[in-house]
């Protein structure tokens, strides 16, 4: 019987966080699962320049594939501070199929709405649930 | 701290170590938007930067420790997945993030 456990798909800890404004600073991180089925918790910290849901909201994308939206996390919301957002989603997005759940290499991007608007984004983490072989 | 105060230090700072600051010189001319640029570019924390209660040389001194230990951490982690058997290919890790 497979087992089922928790998988993490990081960058390096504790890394400062950094500008988002394509094409001069683009958000775009690979990351690397292993035998992930069902779904997935993609989770960051973040600040915008925006700070108003009237306006249009970062895309976020896993392999080109819209997962959410960026909600307001400005100065009215935050006081000036990163504040941690989250993205649940379904697998069926992941590279690659295989026996015991998707395997393999796949691309983060966080892409701003309009062209004034930009984000700071500090640590991120991917939790997914992943297969055991038996 | 006032903002174009910081903005030309941090950019002084960039200049003597010698990073290029084109990418910094095409966005709108918004303090907080390019003292984030600058910062990113010298790896420093951009909202520390921005906030300017810390002076410019601690951000950089804490950001060098940070890569020292980051480097380890990566040497590490790829020890790590080479023994479970699992290859990867580093410089496209550095290109993606």
């Amino acid at each position: 019987m497979t087992q089922i456990s928790a998988g993490l798909a990081m960058f390096t800890p504790q890394r400062f966080p950094e500008l988002v404004y394509p094409p001069s600073f683009p958000f775009r991180k690979n990351f690397f699962v292993f035998n992930a089925i069902w779904f997935s918790t993609l989770e960051f910290e973040v600040f915008t320049s925006y700070d108003s849901w009237t306006t249009a909201l970062a895309d976020v994308r896993i392999n080109g594939v819209s997962v959410g939206q960026i909600p307001p996390r400005g100065y009215t919301q935050t006081g000036g501070e990163l504040a941690p957002v989250s993205f649940q989603f379904g697998n069926g997005m992941l590279q690659t199929i295989g026996a015991l759940g998707r395997t393999g290499s796949n691309l983060c991007e966080i892409v701003p709405a309009a062209s004034y608007d930009y984000l700071i984004v500090g640590n991120w983490r991917m939790h997914y649930f992943q297969a055991l072989p038996p | 701290m006032d903002l174009e105060a910081q903005r030309d230090q941090l950019q002084s700072l960039a200049k003597a170590q010698k990073i290029d600051l084109a990418p910094v010189n095409k966005l709108p001319d918004d303090p907080r938007l390019r003292i984030a640029a600058i910062a990113t570019l010298l790896g420093i924390d951009p909202m520390a930067a921005m906030r300017g209660d810390v002076p410019v040389k601690r951000l950089v001194s804490e950001a060098r420790k940070q890569e020292t230990a980051d480097r380890q951490y990566v040497r590490q982690e790829l020890k790590r997945m080479r023994e479970l058997g699992i290859e990867i290919d580093f410089k496209q890790l550095e290109q993606g993030g």
